[in-house]
């Protein structure tokens, strides 16, 4: 399956609880990025509109399928909004709330695969797509359009790769933040079918992080993948043992560490970088004048 | 969160998975009037990190040797809860843990028929996937276990499995590990257990306070005083004190700070359930660590996408004109067009040199370039 935003960004967009203070910021944001939203989805506030847009109570109000939505649902609400979406036959969903409980996210995750859906997160700030849209909170004006797709697992530094492959010159064909949690909609690796099917995109930017075991698969689909990958893994000085902040780092053992998961990257193909920095001197080298 | 044995073993028994009989040891150190006619028994210190055993802190024991047991070991591990167990007769040991893999997204499996040493040791460690709502998984289970176990074992096993999966899923847990599971001639027992809680659901139950208090007492002062201000904090040795947001740019930072040859003494993130804003908890924390002799800067850098850059900027300026830094303080910001709606970029700059901001850059790596070179001038 394709992500659905990598054939065509979305016409049709809408939100879940559009109108908490950070929600509301981001819908703004989102609107003024160009980004088709058509309706927010806040139950009780049907009828009233946020900043021109119209707020509906439920899902099944809409008059015209969405191929969107964006979920700014308490954590407590994301899955079961993420199951609506998916049972409405939504394409991509992205789910920005951070502290889904795991055993929620695992079925929600599940039903939405089962689904057709494309599911992106939770604990996402989302993806951009310069030039044609956002979904999410990848600021636009740190991306520009371009060639590179990159794959993040963590939101701040999503950004700021994003933000110094611009600054080199770099442009993103879509900067997407996968997900912070252990359980996310899609994994890393299963986005290279479509990325290496996308006549745009000529190289990929993975950046990735301690623990878990993402980075394995994804080097087990290198096998075949006909473009460049890069690869960088944030925490290499991290120590062992100890929660680095979400629910996905933590090194618990020598496989999830970043050395580990560099040396299993470059053995499958990919060029492996020690910092962001080193990446962009890779693509640099990799990518046509 | 993990939990305690005895608060797993409690949780375990709640759901009719067969644990050795067990008691609280009181304060006092008395063997309790239930367990005198246990046929034997196993004092067990309730400490939190593993490899107990081979620390001593895990011994069959008479009830005579109790009391003095106890003070060794509470010498050793400090004054933490004791578990009284009944010794209980184990003709094998198996090794059983399930947890969520992420990557497969299902719940799996992980088993060996060699228990009671490290997961990692395992010569033969299956990992099978287990669907909680199957009503055919012990059978499914049960083809997978046959070559390593006999039949009437392989059948025990696999029926189990699938009632574990629901409570891994019932009780919010990351992980339940039942290392040695004890196969007895009263059935398979739970002999120890670690449990792993979701720190996303831990609002959804009553948390164990002995487990609690045991993670709490495995913080550091500042560290407990982070999580009551609503963000978490992990102090290491170092020498920059590292104000952050966000666990990927925090680590990034860290390895930027060790590349160039300097340690960073801390690491934020956020909380759940914490305020919108930590800014000014994070600087005092920050400053509360650079105020020690080994650390010689503190480093503040924040990447936003649309939070106002200007609220971020003037909590700084404010908590400077009240707290002036007790190291070098090396500031930056990078924030996207969203961010800086309305904001004075170059104005903030002027009032965060005047502010005593030792050098500011939208650059992390330029910024640690220049925390490292005037440290080593």
């Amino acid at each position: 399956m394709t992500p659905p935003f990598l054939r065509a960004f979305p016409r049709r967009v809408i939100v879940f609880n559009p109108t908490g203070r950070y929600a509301a910021r981001q819908v703004a944001a989102m609107r003024e990025a160009g980004t088709p939203i058509v309706a927010g989805i806040a139950l009780g506030k049907g009828g009233g509109r946020l900043e021109g847009l119209p707020l509906l109570d439920s899902l099944r109000e809409l008059d015209a399928p969405a191929e969107a939505a964006i979920l700014y649902t308490p954590p407590e609400g994301t899955a079961d909004a993420i199951r609506q979406c998916a049972a409405a036959g939504i394409a991509t969903i992205v789910a920005a709330a951070e502290y889904v409980p795991l055993h929620d996210t695992l079925g929600a995750a599940q039903a939405a695969r089962a689904a057709g859906s494309w599911l992106v997160g939770p604990n996402t700030l989302g993806l951009c797509v310069p030039g044609q849209g956002l979904l999410g909170s990848v600021a636009p004006s740190f991306c520009r359009p371009g060639r590179v797709a990159l794959l993040g697992r963590s939101g701040t530094l999503t950004l700021t790769v994003a933000r110094l492959l611009t600054a080199a010159g770099i442009g993103q064909r879509i900067a997407l933040h996968l997900g912070g949690d252990a359980v996310i909609g899609r994994n890393p690796h299963e986005y290279l079918p479509a990325l290496r099917d996308d006549p745009d995109t000529a190289a990929v930017l993975y950046c990735g992080e301690i623990g878990g075991g993402k980075e394995y698969a994804l080097a087990e689909a290198l096998a075949g993948f006909p473009k460049p990958l890069v690869a960088t893994i944030a925490g290499r000085h991290a120590p062992a043992e100890r929660q680095m902040g979400h629910a996905g780092a933590l090194i618990g053992h020598t496989r999830e560490g970043a050395a580990a998961k560099l040396a299993a990257l470059a053995a499958a193909g990919a060029h492996a970088a020690q910092t962001p920095y080193d990446a962009i001197e890779i693509l640099k080298g990799l990518l046509p004048a | 969160m993990r939990l305690t044995e005895m608060d797993g073993k409690a949780l375990l028994r709640r759901h009719g998975v067969a644990v050795p009989r067990g008691v609280a040891l009181p304060a006092g150190g008395a063997v309790p009037p239930e367990a005198q006619d246990w046929p034997g028994l196993v004092l067990k210190a309730q400490v939190l990190e593993g490899g107990r055993g081979k620390r001593g802190l895990v011994r069959r024991v008479t009830p005579a040797e109790v009391p003095a047991l106890r003070a060794a070991m509470t010498a050793q591990a400090g004054a933490v809860p004791f578990l009284l167990e009944e010794a209980v007769e184990i003709t094998r040991e198996l090794y059983l843990a399930l947890r969520v893999d992420g990557t497969r997204q299902v719940i799996e499996c992980l088993f060996s028929a060699e228990g009671g040493i490290a997961v990692e040791g395992a010569a033969t460690l299956l990992r099978l996937p287990v669907d909680p709502d199957d009503p055919f998984a012990a059978d499914l289970l049960f083809a997978a276990l046959r070559a390593a176990l006999p039949a009437d074992l392989a059948a025990r096993v696999a029926r189990l499995v699938p009632r574990l999966a629901r409570l891994l899923r019932a009780e919010d847990l990351e992980l339940l590990e039942l290392n040695p599971l004890a196969v007895t001639p009263a059935g398979l027992v739970a002999c120890d257990a670690k449990l792993v809680r979701d720190a996303a659901a831990l609002p959804r139950h009553d948390t164990p306070a002995a487990s609690a208090a045991l993670e709490a007492a495995a913080l550091t002062p500042l560290e407990r005083q982070a999580r009551q201000r609503g963000f978490a904090l992990v102090e290491m040795p170092g020498d920059v004190a590292l104000v952050s947001a966000g666990a990927g740019l925090g680590m990034q930072l860290m390895d930027l700070l060790a590349d160039h040859g300097l340690r960073a003494a801390s690491f934020m993130d956020n909380l759940r359930g914490g305020p919108a804003e930590t800014t000014e908890a994070r600087l005092e924390a920050a400053f509360a660590l650079a105020a020690r002799p080994e650390v010689k800067a503190i480093l503040f850098y924040t990447t936003l996408a649309s939070r106002p850059l200007r609220d971020r900027v003037e909590t700084l300026l404010a908590f400077l004109a009240r707290h002036p830094p007790p190291r070098p303080l090396y500031a930056g910001f990078a924030a996207g067009h969203a961010a800086t709606r309305g904001f004075d970029a170059e104005a903030a700059r002027g009032q965060l040199r005047a502010a005593g901001v030792a050098a500011l850059h939208e650059d992390p790596r330029a910024l640690v370039r220049a925390l490292a070179a005037d440290l080593a001038a």
